[in-house]
């Protein structure tokens, strides 16, 4: 038994894991079974081509955007839901909160490239426009297409990250509160002493999460921004991510050697920010 | 009963917790309510807050025999994953919790190893693996990945920790088998833990979209995301249409969740400790 | 010890996937003399309705012979067909888009049509000469259903309600856009020409209107110059001088289809999705108004295209017939007026059908027009989106087209081969 766990995890997990940077040193893809070596000329063709450079931004933006925005809103959503006395407000206001994040994307892209619909029929634009701001092309424009992705994704996943929350506040003794009461402490300030360094730990572990799964945005792309002519990941490559152009160069150009050193640089990110946790929990271990 | 008064900031606060409540709802009923427009109703200026000419023109326009085939992908796909990945994460947790051995060990890191790594990173190689295995385009290539699943393994190791051991040692002085064990004790003692990651699991595998995408090659095998995303034309002209296949798309997981929502909370608390 | 033991597991494992992949192979088969075909199809509904019962038809003719069409999205089509040709599960026969046609040839998923099919005399009687450019490395694959080519859409009932006829429509672009003007109305969401959505395929159009052309040979590309610049001009100058059309308004299509527009700019094809998903819009179609009122009025070219895709001999006759069969006039008639097409079978070319509307604008673009180009999407999203994209937004005209032009001549030096491209050179030579 467990060396056929050993073995499927060797096959399906182990090898395909390896077989990416090797392939990163290949010319390979269907149709070259042979998968000639060729050095780092894809590692080279990658950091000389101007749309890499742009898709490793777009990535790190994406992260940018929805990290602080979600542990702010978990942070505050999850903290009123705690301080509730009512329990039907609890329950409803998971409920809410939670529905968007088991949703498949897909299905939500689709609705959000419905809502930002330029036209003024669009819900936010005819908001926008009420509101005497003008209208938006949020998905067409260039310089606000990938925002507008982000925006989606904040919504989608903050339910996620309020539920992580509110365990990490349910988590914390109520002792801290009442000796802070005889104190006479505000309530910012108990927020500021008590709840947010013992929620560190939490915070972390939600910055990591969060932080891969922006690195890993594909499925709002691929529904969101087809085009008839550009293709998905435009306006003018605006939203074109690590992964999107994986999978676009491997599965759509073919490029499979390409496409698996772009994938190991991705991995390459997941990892230092996994590391990046590892080290910070040692740091605080050792104080 | 608390009699404490409620200070005017609080109000505010649980004012704008409801305002911010409200606007969070509102994209999922406006897809509901835009599904029943008709086409012409969806791009009128100003939009209609409730369908006027209430139509299920579009559900009528967009629902194809394909479909039904592609919410039985999803249940095979989803399913399928599910019940593997569980039956053996928890036989393996079972056996390296139980039986320690070195290889037990090896196995228990080499899991806890992959777990960061998300599994979208590796789909060249799988994909050429399959290709090679001829497994492209069949059931059992878009599940074979996920007969082990480090999470599971390493999840289903803590759980199985937490069964009391005298349970197991009586167990094995009375000469019950391995096998026996697993399936009369820990399994039925372990039944939320299981219940739990497989609601998460499910729900996951139900929505996922890529690699099914790059696995199935032709639309009888499509699991209902990729039918759905290739539903959607370039152009996007047919919004009552597509909106009433979300709709189609999203109820049977809203009904799910209200019936499961336990499992799911109490899934993300768990994970969260990971 | 331990180490072998892995091995042999993991080899174990292996066989046995393969094994079952191997059964599940073997049951898909029909018992029997009979054999069963796959074909790939387009997804397009009306289509497929339409091949689905004439499948029926060619299936009572050959009872020998089973049928099952399959829809597959376009888009996807590239990726699946060489990965599913190359683990055998690949279709018999299969609906190819020009674009990839080269990319296909190049991966060996296409066979070449057997002599004992069609002889060439044969082949040049069905086609005419134009048969010769489907010609890949001397041989031939597969044909074009037809051509086709963008014209412009009118909306009758709209033209009449505003107090104009059909016949007011000028041949030129700058008496045509005053008369569009006198039709907006932007504050109520009507545009008199909206091109949101169309922006690209309509500066290809212009392109050639202008006497500009996309790729000078196999290797170089020339849409960098006057010509290009000033299509795009005038597609700026439609957003921000003229102003008849909104960039925050509906797309082209959609205000057609919704009655909120006179006019568009459109390929073909949209007279099918016009007539399933907005039968209630009276339009009909002329070609398109051009800088001086004279062709060429833009590009028009092949639709790809049915081929037979089969890696079993033993498959192979039943799917030449079936090809046969997707390729005879009647089929060739039905399938080019659900996809707005000139068929180039010569036998499907009805004068009394495609000298009509919404068919006759059409015939007239294609007799007019300078044919057109193909290659992958690598280059295409290259052209027509990242370079569309960026001078729409306010990106400088010139420099922009030059540095795309630079990255087009990249990939040409390097993939040409992926390409199929009738350049100026071979205009001017085949003329």
């Amino acid at each position: 038994m467990l060396l056929l766990g050993l073995a499927f995890l060797g096959l399906f997990w182990w090898y395909p894991l390896i077989k990416t940077f090797l392939l990163g040193f290949k010319l390979a893809g269907l149709g070259h079974p042979d998968e000639p070596w060729i050095g780092l000329e894809n590692y080279k063709e990658l950091f000389t081509t101007p749309v890499f450079g742009r898709v490793i931004l777009n990535t790190l933006y994406l992260a940018v955007v929805i990290v602080p925005a979600q542990i702010v809103l978990g942070l505050a959503v999850s903290a009123v839901l705690n301080r509730t006395r009512l329990d039907i407000v609890q329950r409803v206001g998971i409920l809410s909160f939670y529905t968007p994040y088991i949703l498949p994307i897909v299905a939500i892209g689709i609705l959000w490239k419905f809502l930002y619909h330029p036209s003024r029929f669009g819900i936010f634009n005819f908001f926008l426009s009420k509101l005497g701001i003008g209208v938006l092309r949020w998905l067409e424009d260039p310089k606000l297409a990938l925002t507008s992705v982000a925006i989606m994704r904040i919504w989608q996943r903050a339910g996620y990250v309020i539920l992580i929350y509110l365990a990490g506040l349910q988590s914390i003794p109520k002792i801290f509160y009442e000796a802070a009461d005889i104190d006479g402490a505000t309530g910012w300030q108990k927020f500021r002493k008590i709840t947010l360094p013992l929620l560190s730990s939490t915070t972390l572990f939600v910055v990591v999460t969060t932080t891969i799964s922006a690195f890993m945005t594909f499925e709002s792309i691929y529904v969101m921004t087809l085009t008839a002519q550009g293709g998905r990941g435009g306006p003018a490559n605006a939203t074109n991510v690590m992964l999107f152009y994986v999978f676009n160069n491997a599965f759509e150009n073919n490029r499979m050697g390409y496409a698996s050193a772009a994938a190991t640089i991705l991995f390459l990110m997941i990892l230092g920010v996994t590391l990046l946790q590892f080290r910070y929990i040692r740091q605080r271990f050792e104080y | 009963m608390n009699v404490k008064k409620i200070s005017a900031g609080e109000v505010l606060l649980f004012t704008f917790f409801l305002i911010l409540l409200i606007l969070y709802i509102f994209p999922l009923y406006w897809m509901f309510s835009s599904s029943f427009k008709t086409a012409r109703e969806i791009t009128r200026i100003p939009p209609t807050w409730r369908p006027m000419d209430f139509s299920v023109e579009g559900y009528i326009k967009v629902w194809e025999p394909i479909f039904a085939r592609f919410f039985l992908n999803s249940i095979i796909y989803a399913g399928g994953s599910v019940l593997v990945a569980l039956f053996t994460s928890s036989l393996i947790g079972f056996v390296i919790i139980i039986y320690p051995s070195k290889l037990g060990t090896v196995l228990s890191w080499s899991a806890i190893c992959l777990i960061m790594i998300p599994f979208t990173i590796l789909i060249i190689p799988l994909y050429l693996l399959l290709v090679r295995l001829h497994l492209l385009n069949s059931y059992l290539g878009m599940i074979a990945p996920r007969i082990v699943y480090p999470f599971g393994i390493f999840f289903m190791q803590l759980a199985v920790r937490n069964i009391p051991r005298d349970l197991v040692d009586a167990a094995k002085i009375d000469g019950c088998r391995p096998l026996g064990i697993y399936w009369r004790i820990t399994v039925p003692l372990l039944k939320t833990s299981i219940a739990t990651l497989a609601t998460l699991e499910f729900v996951w595998r139900w929505n996922e979209l890529l690699w099914p995408l790059i696995v199935a090659s032709t639309e009888r095998l499509f699991p209902i995301t990729v039918g759905l995303a290739s539903l959607v034309d370039p152009y996007f002209i047919e919004m009552d249409q597509y909106l009433a296949a979300c709709v189609m798309v999203v109820t049977p997981i809203i009904v799910m969740f209200l019936f499961l929502q336990r499992f799911f909370v109490k899934g993300i608390a768990i994970t969260g400790m990971k | 010890m331990k180490k072998t033991g892995l091995l042999l597991i993991v080899m174990l494992l292996i066989a046995s996937l393969m094994a079952m992949a191997g059964a599940q192979q073997e049951g898909s088969k029909a018992p029997g003399e009979k054999v069963s075909l796959l074909a790939w199809w387009t997804v397009r509904k009306p289509i497929m309705e339409f091949s689905k019962e004439e499948v029926k038809k060619f299936e009572t003719e050959h009872p020998n012979i089973q049928v099952e069409l399959m829809g597959m999205p376009e888009d996807a089509l590239q990726q699946k067909l060489i990965g599913a040709t190359k683990a055998n599960i690949g279709p018999d026969v299969v609906y190819i888009d020009e674009n990839i046609v080269k990319v296909m040839y190049n991966a060996g998923v296409l066979q070449s049509i057997p002599a004992d099919v069609y002889t060439e005399a044969e082949i040049l009687k069905m086609y005419g000469p134009k048969a010769k450019m489907s010609k890949i490395d001397g041989k031939y694959y597969g044909f074009p259903n037809g051509d086709m080519a963008a014209v412009l859409y009118y909306n009758i009932d709209f033209l009449r309600s505003n107090g104009f006829s059909p016949n007011d429509i000028p041949d030129t672009w700058r008496e045509f856009i005053p008369l569009a003007q006198k039709m907006t109305d932007l504050a109520n969401d009507i545009q008199g020409f909206p091109i949101r959505g169309r922006e690209a395929s309509m500066w290809n159009a212009l392109l050639f209107q202008n006497e500009g052309f996309l790729f000078r040979n196999e290797k170089e590309a020339m849409f960098a110059g006057k010509a290009g610049e000033e299509s795009f001009q005038f597609l700026l100058d439609i957003y921000k001088k003229y102003k008849v059309s909104s960039r925050t308004s509906l797309s082209a299509n959609e205000a057609f289809g919704q009655g909120k527009a006179p006019f568009i700019y459109n390929w073909t094809w949209f007279i099918g999705t016009l007539e399933t998903n907005f039968s209630d819009i009276n339009f009909s179609t002329r070609v398109l108004p051009t800088p001086d009122g004279t062709p060429p009025f833009g590009s028009y070219g092949p639709s790809y295209g049915l081929f037979v895709s089969s890696t079993e001999a033993k498959k192979q006759p039943a799917a030449w017939e079936f090809w046969k069969f997707v390729t005879s006039p009647d089929f060739q008639l039905g399938w080019s007026m659900l996809r707005g097409l000139i068929p180039a079978r010569l036998e499907a070319h009805k004068p009394e059908i495609f000298g009509k509307s919404p068919y006759r604008a059409l015939a007239e673009a294609v007799a007019n027009g300078v044919s057109y180009s193909f290659y992958p999407d690598a280059v295409g999203n290259l052209i027509l989106g990242t370079m569309v994209d960026e001078i729409m937004e306010g990106a400088p005209i010139r420099d922009t087209m030059q540095r795309i032009q630079d990255e087009v001549d990249a990939y040409l030096a390097k993939h040409s081969d992926d390409c199929w491209i009738y350049g100026k050179e071979w205009y001017d030579k085949n003329k």
